[in-house]
């Protein structure tokens, strides 16, 4: 199944939220607004993986990439680089029911030649019920070395991330980030090298979920320029 | 960067004796026999051109001089840095004014021949964009157009019912707009002038009531401005604060600071009193006796107080900004033997045209001893509904309030911030930290440069590309 949208009202209008199945959604950004002067971004997802098992081979990838024809997902990719969570992701009963991504790694993707950085994390990182968790992740710009940074669900909650709380926290520095919720934790950060002149130049968000079923559901996407 | 008109009205036709408090708008005399005055000339973060008139020239073989004197805040001997004279039957000149820097202020020293007699200086300092001309500036004159034995300049002048006609005459104004006012306790009729070496050009009759009114006169490079005003209805005698002249360069906005002062009653019998905040004669127990309008909408901030003399030991004297006759957050205490200046630069106060605006004195007992006190404080012009305190470029309709640095880039609707922030988007933004935020709907609390996607949102350059997995 395809990516499909899904709209409710939310705090009074309506928000547009994503459903991914084995799909992707890239778009670009306005050089106006997000200048190339940039040396820190977070790209953000809030959303609920609605399985029942566990999963031994499904990749969420979040990040940034050149161009919006060959996003990550697609056989050559242009220029991706961001943070990819998987491939095993872990069920586990509980309130709610929940998933851990054993593996997070930076992630540069350029062609069909992917490179993974040092492992980020592991632990609790989406919920398997209709509890929405957000994902944050920090790409830091360096020469020639991007360090990603991320924050993850540390503690199981039921309470649900709401846009306006996930808008709230995609403003909130890493460090602070248990400020924001007390359920989050800051992951220390890793590097994976960058080449944009020869790469390309980064102008578009992306978010790829490489499985059909269960989908990433209640998507939510937001990019901050924090630096 | 303060920019503007700052305009005093030197009286020399009013008092004989005794030294004029350094605050704009207080009466300064000169006579036969005591030549020399001074008058606070607010020059803060300004630079222009100071515009002097006087309505009668010195005579034959007499002159009057203008000193501008700089005046360390840490002490030291004031120093003239520049003068102007104007001799025999000259009436008019200029010179420049150049940024103070914030450990001295400037005074005026006003020095006239003996014999010079009655005459009336006036003076404005003119710089670019912004005209403001404050206050209940009524000259208690009638008769023909002209300034006729004035009585207070700047202060509280009064208007009689049945008098014929009010004339007051501004300075001089470049490269802008002028809105009049004329919204306090008396129904008459106004025109308003544009002179051309002294003789009106234009007239607009604004019919002035209690609600006010207003006109845009474009003015240009030394023109002089004048306002007629009969009264036909009202209180037999009504008080100055008839006709408030501002102008703005509409396409900036831009802020400038005022200051006035007075003399008060009589503290310990008169524990509360008010006064002007822009100038006044003599503070008073009677509210409405000393509230001035406030010609366009616009923030107050920086309340700045000055007195000669302490309070004394175990004494206070508070000074708060009043808005229609209700205390603000602006205000400022003295306290003890020793203090004698105060100021709040935290608060701010949002006004909009036709806010009546006066300065109320608690005095906490005792005998303070009774002399001058200045007041300042700084107004951020408002344009449309827009109301903001920093240095920022707005563009949008209405319903913008922000108290930070901004770029603020909309719409419609309700956008409020208070930091630093680039703001594009639709309704309903609103945070508290900085920001950088593109879209409609956000609320956030911390510092952020935030684009989201809603109904296809702001800050992307085109939709969302949805693809399916190939690998």
């Amino acid at each position: 199944m395809a990516s499909s949208i899904a709209v409710q009202t939310l705090q009074g209008f309506d928000d547009v939220q994503f459903r991914l199945s084995n799909s992707g959604k890239a778009r670009l950004w306005d050089p106006a607004i997000i200048p190339d002067s940039w040396t820190k971004l977070r790209v953000g997802l809030c959303a609920v993986i609605p399985g029942t098992a566990t999963l031994a081979s499904s990749n969420l990838a979040i990040g940034i990439c050149s161009g919006i024809t060959q996003p990550y997902g697609k056989e050559t990719v242009q220029h991706f680089v961001g943070a990819k969570y998987g491939p095993a992701w872990t069920f586990s009963a509980g309130t709610p029911d929940n998933y851990q991504a054993i593996t997070v790694k930076p992630c540069k993707k350029n062609g069909s030649g992917e490179t993974l950085g040092t492992t980020l994390s592991s632990g609790l990182n989406a919920a398997a019920e209709l509890v929405r968790v957000a994902f944050f992740v920090d790409i830091t710009r360096g020469s020639p070395n991007y360090t990603i940074e991320t924050a993850r669900w540390s503690n199981l909650g039921a309470n649900d991330v709401t846009p306006a709380s996930f808008l709230t926290g995609m403003a909130v520095a890493m460090a602070s980030i248990g400020g924001w919720d007390s359920d989050y934790t800051a992951v220390a950060g890793q590097t994976v090298a960058v080449d944009v002149g020869t790469d390309g130049q980064f102008n578009a968000v992306n978010v790829f979920w490489d499985t059909a079923s269960p989908t990433l559901s209640d998507c939510i996407i937001a990019v901050a320029r924090l630096a | 960067m303060s920019k503007g008109i700052i305009s005093t009205i030197i009286d020399v036709a009013g008092e004989t004796s005794g030294y004029a408090p350094m605050n704009c708008g207080h009466k300064v005399a000169l006579d036969v026999d005591q030549a020399t005055r001074y008058q606070s000339l607010n020059v803060e973060q300004a630079t222009g051109i100071l515009r002097i008139k006087l309505d009668a020239a010195p005579g034959a073989g007499k002159s009057i001089t203008l000193t501008a004197v700089n005046v360390n805040r840490n002490g030291g001997s004031p120093t003239d840095v520049q003068s102007f004279t104007l001799s025999e039957a000259e009436t008019e000149g200029q010179f420049g004014i150049s940024t103070l820097d914030s450990e001295t202020f400037q005074v005026w020293k006003v020095t006239a021949d003996s014999g010079h007699g009655v005459s009336v200086l006036r003076a404005s300092l003119v710089t670019e964009d912004l005209l403001e001309i404050p206050g209940p500036n009524w000259l208690a004159t009638s008769g023909t157009p002209g300034i006729q034995n004035s009585v207070a300049g700047f202060s509280d002048g009064l208007v009689s019912v049945g008098d014929a006609e009010k004339w007051q005459m501004s300075s001089v104004a470049r490269n802008t707009r002028v809105s009049v006012y004329v919204p306090y306790g008396v129904t008459g009729e106004a025109y308003f002038f544009r002179n051309v070496e002294g003789v009106p050009e234009a007239s607009t009759s604004i019919q002035s009531q209690d609600g006010g009114g207003s006109y845009d006169l474009e003015l240009f490079p030394g023109d002089i401005i004048q306002v007629m005003f009969i009264p036909t209805t009202g209180s037999s005698r009504c008080r100055a604060a008839l006709a408030n002249f501002t102008a703005f360069d509409f396409a900036e906005i831009d802020s400038f600071p005022m200051l006035g002062g007075f003399d008060p009653l009589v503290f310990g019998s008169n524990p509360t009193q008010y006064a002007s905040p822009f100038a006044d004669d003599e503070s008073g127990t009677v509210e409405s006796d000393h509230q001035i309008v406030l010609p366009a909408g616009a923030t107050i901030d920086q309340l700045y107080v000055r007195t000669k003399y302490a309070p004394g030991t175990g004494r206070s004297l508070t000074f708060t900004l009043r808005k229609n006759g209700v205390d603000t957050a602006l205000t400022a205490a003295l306290t003890g033997s020793s203090q004698t200046q105060a100021q709040d630069t935290a608060n701010e106060v949002q006004a909009v045209a036709g806010d009546l605006l006066s300065v109320g004195i608690t005095d906490s007992g005792g005998s303070f001893t009774r002399d001058w006190i200045a007041v300042g404080f700084r107004l951020v012009a408002a344009k449309g509904s827009i109301a903001e305190t920093g240095s920022a470029h707005l563009q949008g309709p209405k319903s913008i309030a922000q108290t930070g640095f901004a770029y603020i880039a909309p719409i419609a609707g309700i956008i409020a911030q208070d930091g630093f922030a680039v703001l594009q988007g639709a309704t309903a933004i609103a945070e508290t930290g900085s920001a950088y935020l593109v879209q409609a709907g956000i609320q956030q609390a911390g510092s952020a440069h935030l684009i989201r996607d809603l109904n296809g949102g702001f800050g992307w350059l085109g939709p969302w590309t949805t693809y399916d997995g190939e690998d």
